[in-house]
């Protein structure tokens, strides 16, 4: 199932502590070799300041109790560090968690910096020193620390690159503390900002939505509103476009949310043409799922491939918790394609589809029947689902056509009502008989109202 | 006068080579003369009577003066200047032909009394046929006449004018001599004989003439390459006087280095040069020496080319001593003169040539060459394109001064150095130095020409082959000179040489380009430069290009990577490469040929979208092409007829100069035929749609086949398809009522396809294609005279599995196409009630009704947002705005004229590609909605007024 893992491709986009529940997932997995993922593991924290827990991974590794000399060197380049920046921006936090300083701080950047270097003697050095603190214990896995120092970085800094990058840190310590509610905050935050950010080169901006794709789903899995989060965010042109261009495998969360999603059924439409697009370049049975139900309409191949997703959803660090709710939803949209198609249906060919005991499965569809609402009847006798296609009496869609003509013309008369009023103030005599046309029309329009709203 | 005696005299000096004995030293008198004192007319004349009485004393010993009668004397001149006009002719003299033929006119009526009645010296008749023929019989074509000089040219036209009423009097005779024209030679020389006229000029002219014309292939020869021959002449002539007054043992090296310049044999004048560069200054005397020898020879030529100058106006040429040291000097007079009108640019070229013999170092001859190259760029006429043979010695030119550049890795020439003013060039010792000049400009104007050429040039002859071939020599030398860049790091210059490079290669497939590669290294010595095949060479090319040039070529590098990605199949990376460049955007902003360039590139990208049978992304890349009726002007193939309005001869100009040259061409006819069949392919099921069901848009997708479609069916009797537009529409015919062998078999016919290289799986799948419009076909037609029709029976009817066809059923009821559903037991497609109470006449008449009712309120809304608007249309942005307050698109799609057709079929590219494309533009925050098809438009409408301002 190697093919299916994402994770090799994610990397390149995450920070590096993001990555590592992503490999401690792995590890619970089997899909690579354990010494394998314990290397990458080891690799990737050495060059973060967690030092000790570094070592407890490089004894494992190895199989050894004693370190190299190096690692203790480090641990106390690091300690020491840690000491001097935070005597360093002593002084600035102490007035910063002053809540009259709190308080009296407004929007404007520049004059917070003023009121701060006249009153308590703050300059932008010791300002940029708060940012160098919570960097240093980011890396340390001091999440709660750097969460602070970057927020009040962000709030005092003016210099524009570095807030955004103060931003990444602090949506980075949020997501590894779990602090779901505020990441989520954040990466609104942090959307707008790369918006509306003027950058150097497409390039960069690119670069930085895609970041922002791959982070911000560590929250839309977890938060509560995440799901309907996600798919407001990845279906936004900008989003559409950067997963077209750079990323497509982000394809197989948004299809996800999509799928498990039931309120943002209308978006469905949308991704099949997306998935159709971006088919030459990425494919997985998740999307070859859509793909086999929605545009080759090969009903056979869809309930293998759905087979498939549970195995690969089943992988994917993100994606786990959402299987079965997955195969849930997608037997349904399943069912629901295969209801609109047919006119009758053998019961037992579809329950088969669906993976399904027989008996399970009847159940299922009568429950389905039931919430749907859906014209359909099952015959116990012959083993079928009877549907009754409903189709609008021409009757109906004339009515249904000439109703919206009467408001669109109502709308434009008032328009050129209104327009011929203030036009025409000087005018006496054609505004007297304006008037007296509007008040015809005016009785017209009650009329008119009442034959709308029945 | 002076130019008759100038030619008497050439024969009369060939004699004396051809027999070395009888005349050497005459003939070398002759030369020295020549060579000391420029040949008046006077002096001429004595030296003529001096020559005859010479040679008169050669041939017979005894000196006898024989009293002349009247008519012998008569007879004499007649025959004498006959002669003269048929040597001219045959040197192409036409001015001194022209005079004598004057002169002729005067003497032929006293000859003619003096004759009473006997006939008249065959000779003459002989003259007048051979005038005949190469005037008025078009003995020159333009090209010829072209060659020659202005005062030549005026005469030939003189002549064939008069020429046609002087012989009117003597058709008789000219028949007759025409019957047996050796017969009358012999029998004049019989005639003669008996006679007992001996005139020693006749005798002695007589021989060679004659030899001429029997034996002497050398002398048509002569003849017919003209000045040239000429050259050579008189090189060998000066040739000999040199080594005869040297006598030393420069000799040989003297007479190899004048044989090497007159021939114009550039490696070999390298070698010469080297060798007299290194001998320089052991010898310094005797090269100058030398070198005088060549300035006089050198002039002595040019006076023979620019005979007119001197006959008018007496002025001679100065003959300016040459040395190395002088170079500078000469070099900068010659610059000076360069471009005045005065300035005579053939001699400008040979006072160059002799230059570059003498230059004593690589920097001298650095400098020589570029003015050199300079003045063979302008020495062409402007108006048509360059002379071939001028061309390849610009070529020549221009290869010696890259590598005069190789190897001497010390001089570099920059667009921007400081013009270097230093007369000490000859004590140059190989320190580093930059020179002033543009060896891009060179190369620009050399591949210039070429196209040129190529543009003029009839493709369906063996000429323009014959010129293709000296693509891949030129081809080396854009490679050579993009080394030369590379090595001395000149950006600007690499770019436009790396984009000429690109030029030679984007329109040819990888297995072409290939061979060409071969070739090119073959010809070049040099290991092939590249790795990894032609592709990576193109792509190398253009990412270089991307890096670093200026916008403007990086987005034409960016046009041909696309063009050629398309060529090989691969649509995707070209389509995403043109869609993310966002070049459709801009293209109404680029020149005209880099427009041409973009038109190209779609062409190119839907032919290759049908290859993969991307039938729908084929049709949308080629529609706006296509349907504009233009595509000859759009793709600069040819200037498409002009219906509505004239063009001026400027705008008419300017657009041939804009043509491609044929080889480059998009082959219009296959272009067409893949258009005519995805139009097929997507409008006959859309037509079959239309007439049953109320909903389905009615608009054409494809107006021209459309009209096409009409047009055919009105037709009140037709034949079997010839050509394959026949082909299409008795296709779509066949198509239309459900026969989709027939339609195949129709389709499969057309031959073009053999154009395209795979072309039997492109057949086949376009057999699938048409099985399954075929069923959409007839499923649409029939759908209201069937209850229910069975799986199994469509898929026989349709040879397509019965998966197949449930697949395609399927997606047919899904996007509600048609108003059916399927049984899965009984396995059948049941059609639903709601279709045959559609059916109902009134029932369709009230919903068209209240189609149209819908249309008159959006037709009034229009009017009003016209109106507030000041006479405005509105604004894309408005339209969006309303559109969203609206709801959902109403207007939306009325406004295309196509509203389902993008919405309703999901699996219709139109709506993908737009989308798409939508996609990456509001990524800037375009809000086109969709901006590839508008921007499309726009571009050929830009395109289009740019071909006809």
């Amino acid at each position: 199932m190697a093919q299916y893992d994402l994770t090799t491709r994610m990397i390149p986009s995450l920070d590096r502590q993001l990555v590592f529940p992503l490999l401690e997932f792995l590890s619970t997995k089997d899909v690579y070799k354990a010494e394998d993922v314990l290397k990458a593991k080891v690799e990737l924290l050495s060059s973060t300041g967690m030092v000790d827990y570094t070592g407890e991974l490089y004894k494992q590794l190895h199989d050894v109790d004693d370190l190299p000399a190096d690692f203790d060197k480090k641990r106390e380049e690091v300690i020491e560090k840690l000491l001097e920046s935070e005597m360093k921006t002593k002084h600035i936090r102490e007035v910063i968690e002053n809540p009259e300083v709190a308080g009296s701080l407004r929007q404007d950047k520049l004059q917070n910096m003023k009121l701060l270097h006249e009153n308590y003697q703050c300059t932008p050095e010791m300002v940029l020193e708060l940012y160098n603190y919570g960097q240093l214990q980011y890396s340390c896995g001091n999440y709660g620390g750097s969460a602070d120092m970057l927020l009040h970085f962000s709030i005092l800094s003016t210099d524009a690159e570095l807030t955004l990058s103060a931003m990444w840190g602090k949506l980075a310590s949020e997501i590894l503390l779990g602090n779901w509610e505020v990441a989520f905050e954040d990466i609104l935050k942090l959307r707008e900002t790369i918006d509306k950010t003027h950058f150097k080169s497409p390039t960069e901006q690119l670069q930085q939505r895609m970041w922002l794709l791959h982070w911000s789903m560590f929250v839309f899995f977890n938060h509560p509103k995440g799901r309907d989060g996600i798919v407001d965010t990845f279906m936004l042109p900008q989003y559409i476009s950067t997963i077209q261009n750079a990323c497509p495998w982000i394809l197989r969360y948004l299809v996800a949310a999509v799928v498990t999603n039931r309120r943002k059924r209308s978006m469905m439409q949308q991704l099949v043409k997306i998935i159709e697009q971006v088919a030459y370049m990425y494919r997985d049975p998740v999307t070859e799922f859509i793909e086999a139900l929605y545009i080759d309409f090969d009903f056979d191949r869809a309930a293998e491939k759905l087979e498939q997703c549970e195995d690969v959803l089943d992988k994917d660090f993100f994606l786990t918790p959402a299987v079965d709710d997955f195969v849930e939803n997608a037997r349904f949209y399943f069912a629901e394609v295969y209801c609109r198609i047919h006119k009758r249906i053998d019961m037992a060919g579809l329950t088969g589809r669906l993976n399904m005991r027989q008996e399970e499965g009847e159940k299922w569809i009568v429950k389905l029947i039931r919430d749907t609402r859906m014209d359909a009847k099952v015959d116990f006798k012959e083993n079928t689902i009877i549907m009754n296609p409903s189709y609008n009496p021409v009757y109906q869609q004339v009515i249904e056509r000439t109703r919206a003509l009467v408001f669109r013309s109502q709308v434009l008369n008032g328009a050129i009502d209104k327009r011929g009023t203030s036009a025409g103030k000087k005018d006496d005599q054609k505004q007297d008989q304006r008037r007296g046309r509007g008040q015809q029309r005016q009785g017209k329009r009650h009329t008119d109202n009442a034959v709308a709203v029945q | 006068m002076s130019r008759f005696f100038r030619s008497g005299q050439d024969s009369e000096s060939e004699s004396d080579l051809s027999s070395s004995s009888s005349g050497s030293e005459f003939s070398d008198d002759e030369q020295q003369q020549q060579q000391q004192q420029r040949p008046t007319g006077a002096s001429g004349a004595n030296r003529f009577a001096r020559a005859a009485f010479d040679s008169d004393s050669d041939s017979d010993a005894d000196v006898k003066r024989v009293v002349k009668s009247p008519k012998e004397k008569h007879m004499e001149e007649v025959d004498k200047l006959s002669r003269g006009i048929l040597k001219a002719i045959r040197a192409n003299k036409w001015q001194v032909a022209s005079e004598d033929f004057d002169k002729l006119g005067a003497a032929v009526p006293k000859l003619v009394k003096a004759l009473k009645g006997e006939s008249l010296p065959s000779v003459f008749i002989r003259c007048l046929a051979k005038l005949e023929d190469s005037t008025v019989a078009g003995g020159l074509d333009k090209e010829e006449l072209a060659k020659l000089s202005a005062s030549d040219a005026r005469s030939f036209n003189k002549l064939k004018q008069r020429m046609r009423k002087h012989n009117k009097a003597y058709t008789k005779q000219i028949a007759e001599y025409r019957a047996n024209p050796v017969e009358s030679e012999e029998e004049e020389e019989e005639a003669r004989a008996p006679s007992g006229v001996p005139s020693d000029s006749e005798e002695e002219q007589a021989v060679p003439s004659v030899k001429q014309r029997t034996s002497g292939k050398s002398a048509v020869v002569a003849a017919e390459s003209g000045s040239e021959s000429d050259d050579s002449y008189w090189g060998t002539g000066s040739e000999v006087s040199s080594s005869e007054s040297d006598e030393s043992d420069d000799e040989r090296r003297g007479r190899v280095g004048f044989s090497r310049w007159l021939k114009k044999e550039p490696a070999k004048e390298e070698g010469g040069a080297k060798e007299e560069g290194g001998a320089k200054k052991a010898r310094k005397d005797k090269t100058q020496r030398v070198a005088v020898a060549a300035a006089t020879a050198a002039a002595g030529a040019e006076d023979d080319d620019g005979f007119a100058t001197v006959g008018k106006g007496g002025k001679v040429v100065q003959k300016p001593v040459v040395t190395a040291e002088t170079l500078n000097k000469n070099l900068a007079a010659i610059s000076d003169a360069r471009g005045r009108k005065s300035t005579n640019k053939k001699e400008m070229i040979q006072m160059l040539e002799t230059l570059l013999g003498v230059a004593a170092n690589p920097l001298q001859r650095c400098k020589v060459l570029m003015a050199l190259i300079s003045a063979q760029f302008d020495n062409s006429a402007s108006g048509s394109y360059m002379p071939l043979d001028q061309w390849s010695r610009a070529q020549d030119t221009i290869n010696e001064l890259l590598s005069t550049l190789e190897e001497n890795r010390q001089i570099a020439i920059y667009e921007t150095a400081d013009v270097h003013e230093d007369d000490s060039d000859v004590t140059y010792t190989n320190e580093p130095i930059t020179l002033r000049g543009s060896v891009i400009a060179f190369i620009d104007r050399l591949d210039d020409e070429f196209t040129r050429s190529l543009q003029s040039i009839d493709p369906h002859t063996p000429n323009y082959i014959e010129r293709m071939r000296d693509s891949v020599p030129l081809y080396v030398t854009i490679v050579r000179a993009q080394s030369y860049f590379e090595r001395n790091n000149i950006k600007d210059s690499l770019c436009r040489v790396v984009l000429r490079r690109l030029e030679h290669l984007y329109y040819r497939t990888d297995q072409v380009n290939h061979h060409v590669e071969e070739a090119a290294s073959r010809l070049s010595g040099s290991a092939a430069s590249d790795v990894g095949g032609t592709a990576a060479t193109i792509q190398r090319l253009c990412s270089f290009l991307y890096d670093n040039a200026e916008p403007l070529l990086r987005i034409r590098a960016m046009l041909m990577h696309i063009f050629n990605h398309a060529l090989h199949k691969r649509y995707y990376v070209a389509r995403d490469l043109l869609l993310m460049s966002h070049i459709q955007e801009n293209a109404q902003h680029l020149d005209v040929n880099t427009q041409v360039l973009y038109n190209r590139a779609l062409a190119q990208l839907g032919l290759a979208a049908f290859r993969i049978g991307k039938i729908q992304e084929s049709f949308e890349h080629t529609v706006e092409l296509m349907s504009s009726g233009h595509q000859r002007e759009l793709l600069a193939q040819g200037i498409g007829q002009q219906r509505t309005q004239q063009l001026s001869s400027a705008e008419e100009h300017l657009q041939r100069q804009r043509q491609l040259p044929f080889h480059v061409n998009i082959n219009l006819e296959l272009l067409e035929c893949v258009f005519l069949t995805s139009s097929m392919l997507i409008e006959i099921p859309a037509v079959a749609s239309a007439n049953t069901n109320p909903e389905a848009p009615r608009a054409p997708i494809s107006r021209v086949f459309r009209r096409m479609l009409d047009f055919n069916e009105r037709q009140v009797f037709l034949g079997p398809p010839e050509n394959t537009r026949d082909h299409i529409m008795a296709s779509a015919k066949a198509l239309a009522s459900g026969d989709w062998v027939a339609s195949r078999d129709y389709i499969q016919a057309i031959k073009i396809w053999s154009l395209l290289p795979d072309c039997q799986e492109i057949k086949d799948m376009l057999a699938n294609k048409i099985q399954v419009e075929a069923l959409r076909t007839y499923l649409f037609t029939y759908s209201t005279q069937f209850e229910a029709v069975g799986l199994e029976d469509l898929s026989a009817m349709f040879g397509l599995t019965r998966n197949r066809v449930y697949a395609l059923l399927a997606r047919m009821v899904y996007q509600g196409e048609l108003q059916a559903s399927l049984d899965e037991v009984s396995g059948v497609l049941a059609f639903s009630r709601a279709n045959f109470e559609v059916s109902s006449r009134l029932q369709q008449t009230a919903l068209t009704l209240s189609n149209k009712a819908n249309a008159f309120a959006d037709i009034n809304e229009r009017v009003f947002e016209l109106k507030i608007n000041g006479g405005q249309p509105p604004g894309d942005r408005q339209q969006g705005g309303e559109q969203g307050g609206r709801g959902q698109g109403q207007g939306q799609g009325d406004r295309d004229g196509r509203p389902n057709y993008q919405r309703g079929s999901g699996g219709g590219g139109g709506g993908r590609d737009g989308q798409r494309n939508q996609n990456y533009s509001r990524k800037d925050g375009g809000s086109n909605r969709t901006p590839m098809r508008g921007s499309r438009r726009g571009g050929n409408n830009q395109q289009r007024r740019g071909g006809r301002q």
